[in-house]
């Protein structure tokens, strides 16, 4: 079915703009390269980006262009760019990432997104993974999570979700920040699959050698869950100044937890989340 | 302080709003033959391509610039399009039924343009309003008012200026209120996007639907700003402030990059690869506003550019990012230094500073409002004996600040706007800040970026205490409106107590009077 898609966009042809050149004028078709940066990308069916691959998008020839990759994966997968359109100076390599996720629930096996720009056709091997395994019990896993905002693209809601609490890789690979400077409150949530007997909740803040809690770290916070649609606070979190804080409370069945943060101890700045992790 | 103050124009504006809503195709069975530009072979959408709304700008005497983007489906690849040019028909009329259509014509939607539609239409009388609307297929624009420039002898104008939209800082109330001011011309004066990912939840906008997932990334490759300005113009106040008058655009630095400098990226990225970013930066700048300036091809963009509104004022709209050398001393706050006074630096380049100083030195406009994007006058953020200037605005460019103020100061009545800062400012603008005032400069607070901001911040106290030219601080959300006779100028500071939600009311913080040869703020 989405070969018989492919083919049909395929024939609408190539529109590209020579420089200089009057609209419309210069339609002959271009030199354009694609490539990626892995040959095979692995997925585990789970809400969060964590997978994907450097799209590298080349004018071979000889004048500037400006043109068109697509990028179509069939439905199971989702992309988070379906088409790049460039500037491409003559000779000019374009890396653009592009990631990949798998619908929860989508069988393991092989799968391919088909890559495209002019003649250049590409099909690059996708492995959906079996579902992942959670032995931990930590309910925030594989959840689907959203913030109030995210400082992206480094700081998304999904770092907190990631299994990494390790501070050291804050601004690299893990945490939360939120993307209203000075303004609070802030939140951070879980929606879970089905509704779960839910206790314990456990905030890893900011709390590196470099960005001590004291200094960094989220300093006043609600925990809330969802009761049918409303948001029930069931701990409070005052005047923290540690990395870890395991709030628990009497056990409720839920479908979502949010962490709602109030105030940080670096004063009008962020709300800074490292792990947030749900038992 | 009072609420909406103008209800004759308001009444006007629904009036119009109303026959506005009636407009049929009915008008459009006319044959339209013009000049037959379009060879484009593509099939009308078959969902309302209008969703990005429609816009007029760059007003001369006698043409005025029209401009929409067809957009089916805003936030899909090529905006719910395919790769076939569309053609599409437009009328103008001097009454907003179209009994009385005076031009009309066909263009070409592109495909490589986005399908952006700008259409340059001459043959216009000065210091008129005019209507207009677009066709394609079964498909009819709204209809949006504009305003030509006048010629010759001018008596009155009113012009609107607003800058800094970041669209998950809060709604777009304000350009509701800027576009019941009923403006004759609105500047607006950079940031109209910021490059930043945008989260599901949609920030303080706190959104029920959640903000689709390609949005998450920051703004680098054409299709991606495209799809910023489309997520932008989802706001129906900011399409309504387009509509009802023409805009004078220039951008600032967020367009493309926070705080970029020329061919320098704010992380010193290669320069091939940033002006690569560049180039789809402008070029999706260029698709999505009405700009008479041909379109870029690659990373070069003619923005700078004058227009003239007969004898009473000359606005002079500056591109202060294309050109500038990269801030001194890593940017930031600091003190005054060598680097700061550097003779080779630049914040215009050399060209523009010609073309600025011989135009306002030969300006016969009783006004010369200069739109800058950066404030101009020297600001201390340092009320002790030190001193402390924004290496971003003119303060970090002091040589050529300083050749600038002086060749304003041998200009008719100079008048600065300004946006960049998130705050409400207005100085006495001086060449020295010891010696005379050579004219005025006004800085209007954003649209919403910052929030619903206060009243005036810890820093706000510090630049009032370090400043004695600064003769206003506030940090609300706003826009101001100034109206400009032969006599004089009146600035009025609209502010709004909050954009987390919709519908805040507008209200006056402040309004100053200017007289015409005599500079200095005057409360009015």
């Amino acid at each position: 079915m989405s070969y018989r898609l492919l083919g049909t966009i395929a024939a609408c042809g190539l529109v590209l703009l020579a420089g200089g050149a009057p609209a419309g004028a210069d339609r002959t078709r271009p030199e354009l390269a694609l490539s990626t940066d892995v040959s095979a990308v692995e997925v585990l069916p789970q809400p969060c980006p964590r997978s994907g691959f450097e799209l590298r998008f080349k004018n071979a020839g000889a004048r500037d262009v400006y043109a068109d990759a697509f990028v179509t994966a069939p439905p199971e997968l989702s992309v988070s760019r379906q088409v790049v359109t460039s500037y491409l100076p003559a000779g000019y390599e374009l890396k653009v990432r592009v990631q990949v996720t798998a619908v929860v629930g989508t069988p393991p096996g092989g799968y391919a997104l088909e890559l495209r720009a002019g003649d250049t056709r590409l099909s690059l091997p996708v492995t959906v993974l079996p579902p992942p395994e959670n032995p931990t019990g930590n309910l925030a896993r594989f959840a689907t999570v959203m913030a109030s905002s995210e400082h992206l693209p480094l700081y998304p809601a999904c770092g907190a979700t990631d299994g990494d609490r390790d501070s050291a890789h804050w601004a690299t690979t893990t945490g939360w920040n939120d993307g209203t400077r000075g303004l609070f409150p802030d939140w951070l949530r879980v929606t879970l699959a089905q509704p779960q007997t839910v206790s314990r909740v456990d905030l890893y803040t900011l709390d590196s050698a470099r960005y001590p809690a004291a200094r960094y770290g989220l300093r006043d916070w609600d925990v809330q869950v969802d009761s049918g649609g409303q948001w029930t606070t069931v701990a409070q979190v005052r005047g923290n100044t540690a990395g870890l804080v395991s709030s628990t409370f009497v056990p409720v069945l839920t479908s979502g937890v949010r962490i709602v943060a109030l105030a940080s101890n670096e004063g009008l700045t962020y709300s800074r989340v490292v792990e947030l992790e749900v038992y | 302080m009072s609420e909406i103050s103008r209800p004759a124009a308001a009444v006007a504006r629904r009036r119009f709003l109303t026959v506005a809503g009636a407009a049929t195709a009915l008008a459009f069975t006319v044959d339209f033959r013009g000049r037959d530009e379009a060879r484009a072979g593509g099939a009308a959408p078959r969902e309302d391509p209008y969703t990005l709304g429609i816009a007029s700008g760059d007003p001369l005497p006698d043409s005025v610039v029209i401009w929409t983007r067809l957009a089916p489906k805003p936030f899909e690849p090529l905006s719910g399009m395919d790769r076939r040019d569309v053609r599409v028909e437009w009328q103008v009329a001097t009454d907003e039924r179209f009994r009385n259509v005076v031009r009309r014509g066909v263009a070409t939607a592109r495909y490589e343009y986005g399908h952006s539609v700008h259409v340059d239409v001459r043959g216009l009388r000065p210091g008129r309003h005019y209507y207009y609307r677009f066709k394609t297929g079964r498909w009819v624009s709204e209809v949006g008012r504009t305003r030509t420039a006048p010629a010759g002898r001018a008596s009155a104008l009113t012009f609107a200026f607003a800058s800094c939209q970041y669209w998950a800082d809060g709604y777009y109330t304000a350009h509701r209120h800027l576009a019941a001011e009923d403006p004759d011309v609105v500047l607006f004066l950079g940031d109209y996007i910021y490059e930043y990912g945008v989260a599901a939840a949609g920030g303080l906008r706190n959104v029920s639907m959640p903000v689709p997932s390609q949005f998450r990334t920051e703004t680098d490759t054409l299709d991606r700003y495209r799809l910023q300005y489309a997520l932008y113009k989802s706001d129906p106040d900011l399409r309504e402030a387009h509509r009802v008058a023409p805009w004078i655009v220039t951008w600032d630095d967020h367009e493309v990059q926070d705080n970029y400098a020329g061919l320098v990226s704010k992380s010193n990225a290669p320069v091939e690869d940033f002006l690569v970013r560049r180039a789809n930066a402008y070029r999706a700048y260029w698709e999505n506003l009405p700009l008479r300036t041909p379109q870029p091809q690659g990373p070069d963009m003619r923005l700078y550019r004058r227009f003239g509104y007969g004898d009473l004022a000359d606005f002079t709209v500056l591109d202060t990012r294309q050109f500038r050398s990269d801030q001194a001393a890593g940017d930031g706050w600091d003190p005054d230094s060598a680097a700061r006074r550097d003779p080779t630096r630049t914040l215009i380049g050399d060209a523009q500073e010609r073309w600025l100083t011989e135009g306002v030195r030969g300006s016969r406009a009783t006004w010369n409002v200069v739109a800058s994007q950066v404030i101009m006058s020297q600001m201390d953020l340092d009320p002790t004996d030190g001193q402390l200037f924004n290496m971003d605005g003119w303060d970090g460019y002091q040589a050529q600040q300083q050749r600038v103020l002086a060749a304003l100061a041998g200009a008719s009545n100079p008048v600065v706007v300004t946006g960049d800062v998130h705050s409400s400012y207005a100085f006495d603008l001086k060449q020295d800040v010891a010696g005379p005032t050579i004219g005025t400069e006004l800085v209007g607070t954003s649209i919403s970026s910052a929030g619903n901001g206060m009243e005036i911040s810890p820093n706000g106290e510090k630049f009032l205490a370090a400043n004695p030219h600064l003769k206003l601080v506030n940090e609300r959300r706003g826009y101001v409106v100034c109206r400009l006779t032969p006599e004089e100028l009146r600035a009025d500071y609209r502010v709004l107590p909050y954009v987390d939600r919709p519908g805040a009311p507008v209200s006056t913080l402040r309004s100053f009077v200017v007289e015409a040869g005599n500079p200095g703020l005057n409360l009015a």
